[in-house]
């Protein structure tokens, strides 16, 4: 019995065959009542608190709106010229470029980081609390603080400066150059989620069992190999969240910019993220309509990534 | 697991427990007994703790000469912009609040604001600097009244300009000299933001304008770009820099840090040198002169919401805070200028180094340009970037590229 | 035993490497610290000149602002949040993960597709049907909606993916129904990941500023970032003073994380670089 998965027992039922088909159907109605009411309270929330608000801000993309027009349901309807007039807006354009090359640069470099140091904060070393701790830090310390602190080490005279000045390297002053601001944004956010995603596996890590480990060491496997066929094949479900999250936080991108650029994605747009231009246009432009359709379209590119990271990961078939 | 049905209980108890007193508590049960008595409540962003104190001096002094009527602060902490449309969308928008002069004409078009001439007098109205009234003004009717204002001034350090036997400059010839003999032994001349807000002033001086008449964009011209030009020709000689460059935050700190000899900055820089650079002896001068004066004005306004349902009292709230027993608490505590003109006097008597912002005043326009405001300033920034990076050369050239971007 | 042998030299590497990283870990909180209590007319140099540092902008906010209230306020709210969500989303995430109901994939696409929506284009709306609710300025309003967390479900979720299941079956056996199991069998097991979303729930709702400063416009109900944020000024700000909120702030998350981290015990001897 154990060893019938839950899915057999829905197959055979399905078919009709089973000899007790009574207690299979049963049995699926009762998973049916648990599922669902596990799940409430999240499906009540989300239900009353979110969907609304969806539908509303849904609507508003095939409008022309501002919160200073009133009533919703009278603004005038301009069908899908707002997602027309992004694809033709230049800095809307340039906004998705940066936030991909965003992307593509932080969401690989934070998690591999992250699994190392939590590699490194699981295995038997000294002071493993405060390691552990050390690391977890920038993850509380506040955007304003970090960013504050990283134009301090990133200015024409600052610490950072001064050293590359030792191999030659010209002095810039990193938030204020058109070609380094991105990636000091990247910098900043890598440095301060690494220890998000480092709890994470750390907890991830926490399932694997010891024995598997012991197998492999009698078996005479190194360090390494126990890593690429143990750890992360055991990590899978832990390495997959992580990813999907942290794509979804990259795309999402907007204090670490509002910070460094105060709010206007300068220079020249060099920091320009979508969801920093979306809240520039809703809240300063008085833009909503626009916005909202932005926002939509940035939905529909990180759906996409998602479903893509997710068959590459074979989620759905693992049960 | 005990322990973990004990914490849900103790969640439910206490979720339960707030949910009665959360209510409760917000209510407002005071103002049952008298029913004369109306709450106004007054929408502002989050201030220094010396405005802070000032708002409340003044709210303490209305409460007093008005029992009836009841001033609630609501101050709005985070992007103001963003929580007011929050609030004005869900119809919770303060009686009266806070608008900055460059949103105003979003405002006024949207209907969000009410025209408040039936509740003022005409010959009070006259008392108030025309230049500021102006930007709060649609069609002949006015709908906010400006509380306080600040025009841009030069603030220069006096010990530098001793050392170096430099003169006060007056003229953009004498700036310029003055930039080049202060530049040296690390420190420029003059520190100077990639900001319109900075660099408008040189092009008004130049002669040139931002929008016409008819409120249609104006830059893209001669004059506007000599006024461009100048001001990033400092850099090009190398007189002066940007903040970011000098690796401080903003203009004001350049100077508290030494970092340069002079700034374009307004009468905020006065407190904020107070603690920040306390022993730096500077002073303050008229903006110097192009072909002729020119200044931005920063003023804010009360407004009163669409929304409102206590109208006389709110027109009483913004009458008294923008009135003369209010301005003439803005005057002395020094921190901005108080927008009538005969309270101006009482400003520069106490403070008679100050007078230059005062001056500066009637050759001002105010930081405002029509319903699309936010959208020419970020132009405006990206034509001045453009300059300083070295992307575009030719000053008229960046202006047009900005004007296109307009269209 | 090969303790002495040519092991050393690559574990002076090793402790060098992990030293550097937690230097470059913590140098922007300990310079934080330091700004905080330099005076105002210091802070942007980099040097430290020991005779200037003070205590005094922690005695002026502490005298200045009612702190004791604003941190109570941020401690309730606080606390009920991430019980809230470690309890729903731990039974949302078990479902999602265990329990083969109809509409579970479409539930958990769901999940995953609300993520993906800029909060920033639906936090209007959002507001609007609180004020319709009336819970504006009320621990309601700052607790309730936030009870659960698509990103806490999505983490439960994965993390029963990955927890062995012959226990469970086990108990099944044994007559034990659905939420005997979940709470007699899975929670205890899964102490490290509920100690994981208890930590990343606290943090995030303790420095939470843009919900709890539509929400709560009275100073009696603000919460902790809230209340540091009212005295800030337009033009500039004293970033002494700012550093200093920041220090008391970051304290309560520093203490939950020392607690919580304690449940990561396990240590796996062949993943370090021993021997």
């Amino acid at each position: 019995m154990p060893s019938l998965s839950k899915t057999e027992i829905q197959k055979n039922d399905m078919k009709g065959k089973g000899p007790t088909q009574n207690t299979f159907k049963k049995a699926k109605i009762r998973e049916a009542i648990d599922g669902w009411l596990f799940s409430l309270p999240f499906v009540i929330s989300a239900l009353v608190f979110f969907i609304g608000p969806l539908i509303v801000a849904f609507l508003l993309s095939f409008k022309q709106y501002s919160f200073l027009d009133g009533s919703i349901l009278d603004a005038e309807w301009v069908g899908f010229s707002n997602y027309i007039r992004a694809f033709k807006d230049p800095v809307f354009r340039k906004a998705l470029l940066n936030t991909t090359i965003y992307a593509i640069g932080v969401v690989p470099t934070q998690l591999v980081i992250a699994l190392a140091l939590a590699l490194v904060v699981n295995s038997k070393i000294k002071g493993k609390t405060f390691f552990r701790t050390a690391y977890y830090i920038p993850t509380i310390t506040s955007t304003v603080a970090v960013a504050i602190m990283f134009m301090f080490l990133f200015k024409s005279d600052g610490v950072l400066n001064k050293f590359l000045g030792l191999f030659g390297v010209n002095p810039y002053t990193w938030y204020d150059n058109i070609y380094l601001a991105l990636p000091l944004i990247m910098l900043m956010a890598i440095w301060s989620s690494i220890g998000l995603y480092m709890i994470i596996f750390l907890a991830g890590l926490q399932d694997i069992p010891d024995s598997l480990y012991e197998a492999a060491s009698i078996d005479g496997a190194s360090k390494w190999q126990q890593l690429i066929y143990i750890t992360i094949p055991m990590l899978k479900p832990t390495i997959f969240f992580n990813l999907v999250v942290s794509l979804i936080g990259a795309y999402q991108i907007f204090d670490q910019a509002y910070v460094i650029s105060d709010g206007n994605g300068g220079p020249l747009n060099s920091t320009m993220t979508v969801v920093l231009y979306l809240y520039k246009m809703g809240f300063d432009e008085f833009d909503m309509g626009y916005a909202c359709a932005i926002g939509f379209i940035l939905f529909v590119i990180i759906f996409i990534l998602t479903l893509i990271q997710k068959k590459f990961f074979g989620e759905e078939t693992k049960m | 697991m005990k322990k973990l049905s004990l914490l849900l209980v103790v969640l439910l108890l206490t979720t339960s427990l707030l949910v009665g007193c959360g209510g409760g508590a917000s209510e407002d049960t005071s103002s049952e007994s008298k029913e004369e008595t109306v709450t106004i409540k007054l929408g502002m962003w989050s201030s220094s703790p010396a405005e802070t104190e000032l708002i409340d001096n003044q709210i303490a002094e209305f409460e007093k000469t008005h029992p009836n009527i009841n001033i609630e602060k609501e101050v709005y902490t985070d992007d103001y912009m963003q929580q007011l449309q929050a609030n004005i969308a869900a119809k919770t928008e303060p009686d009266v609040y806070y608008l900055d002069v460059y949103q105003a004409p979003a405002f006024i078009e949207k209907e969000v604001i009410l025209p408040l001439d039936e509740y003022l007098d005409q010959e009070d109205v006259k008392d108030f600097e025309e230049n500021l009234l102006n930007g709060f003004m649609k069609d002949g009717k006015i709908y906010g009244l400006p509380k306080d204002y600040n025009t841009l001034a030069l603030f220069y350090n006096k010990d530098m300009f001793e050392e170096a036997g430099v003169e006060v400059p007056t003229t953009w010839q004498e700036l310029e000299k003055a930039a080049k003999k202060l530049t040296k032994d690390g420190v420029k001349g003059i520190v100077l933001s990639n900001d319109a807000a900075r660099f408008i002033p040189f092009i008004y001086q130049a002669g040139g304008k931002v929008l016409d008449k008819n409120g249609n964009i104006a830059f893209d011209s001669e004059a506007a770009a000599k006024g461009l030009g100048f001001y990033y020709s400092l850099f090009e000689k190398g007189y002066a820099d940007t903040p970011q460059n000098l690796g401080v935050g903003w203009n004001g700190d350049a100077l508290a840090q030494e970092k340069a000899a002079m700034c374009i900055e307004g009468g905020w820089m006065i407190p904020f040198m107070k603690q920040a650079g306390p022993d730096v002896n500077y002073g303050i001068a008229k903006l110097p002169k192009g072909e002729k004066h020119g200044d931005l004005a920063f003023t804010v306004a009360y407004v009163m919401s669409k929304n409102t349902e206590h109208k006389e009292a709110a027109a009483e709230v913004i009458k008294f805070l923008t009135g003369k027993k209010a301005q003439k608490m803005v005057a002395e505590s020094g921190l901005a200028i108080p927008s009538r003109k005969s309270m101006a006097k009482v400003f520069t008597e106490k403070y008679p180094e100050r007078k230059p912002l005062v001056d500066m005043v009637q050759y001002s326009k105010v930081y405002q340009f029509g319903v699309k405001s936010q959208k020419i300033i970020d132009e405006l920034n990206n034509a001045g970037q453009r300059l300083q990076k070295g992307v575009e050369n030719d000053p008229l050239k960046s202006l047009k590229i900005a004007a296109d971007n307009l269209k | 035993m090969e303790k002495k042998k040519g092991i050393k030299f690559s574990r002076i590497i090793f402790y060098l490497i992990i030293i550097g990283y937690a230097l470059i870990a913590l140098g922007p909180y300990i310079w934080t610290f330091i700004t905080s209590l330099k005076p105002t007319s210091e802070v942007n140099n980099f040097s430290i000149d020991f005779s200037t540092l003070s205590f005094k902008n922690y005695t002026f906010l502490w005298k200045k602002f009612p702190f004791g209230r604003w941190f109570l306020n941020s401690v309730i709210v606080a606390a009920i949040v991430s019980i809230g969500n470690v309890l729903f989303n731990s039974l949302a995430g078990y479902a999602l993960a265990r329990i083969n109901f109809p509409g579970r994939k479409a539930l958990f696409l769901a999940v995953l597709s609300m993520m993906m929506v800029p909060g920033q284009i639906v936090m209007v709306p959002t507001f609007m049907l609180l004020t319709k609710l009336g819970w504006v300025n009320t621990y309601k309003g700052l607790t309730i909606p936030f009870l659960t967390s698509l990103f806490g479900i999505f983490l439960m979720r994965q993390f029963f993916l990955s927890m062995p299941k012959s226990i469970e079956e086990a108990a099944t056996i044994d007559g034990l129904g659905r939420f005997g199991i979940f709470f007699r069998i899975v929670l205890p097991m899964a102490k490290p990941a509920l100690a994981t979303q208890f930590i990343i729930t606290f943090n995030g709702n303790w420095n939470s500023f843009l919900w709890p400063s539509l929400l709560a416009k009275s100073s009696e109900m603000y919460t902790l970032p809230v209340g540091l944020n009212s005295f800030q000024g337009q033009y500039y700000q004293f970033w002494d003073q700012v550093m200093a909120g920041v220090m008391i702030l970051s304290i309560p998350s520093i203490i939950i994380f020392l607690i919580f981290q304690k449940n990561f015990i396990k240590g796996i001897s062949t993943t370090g670089m021993k021997g």
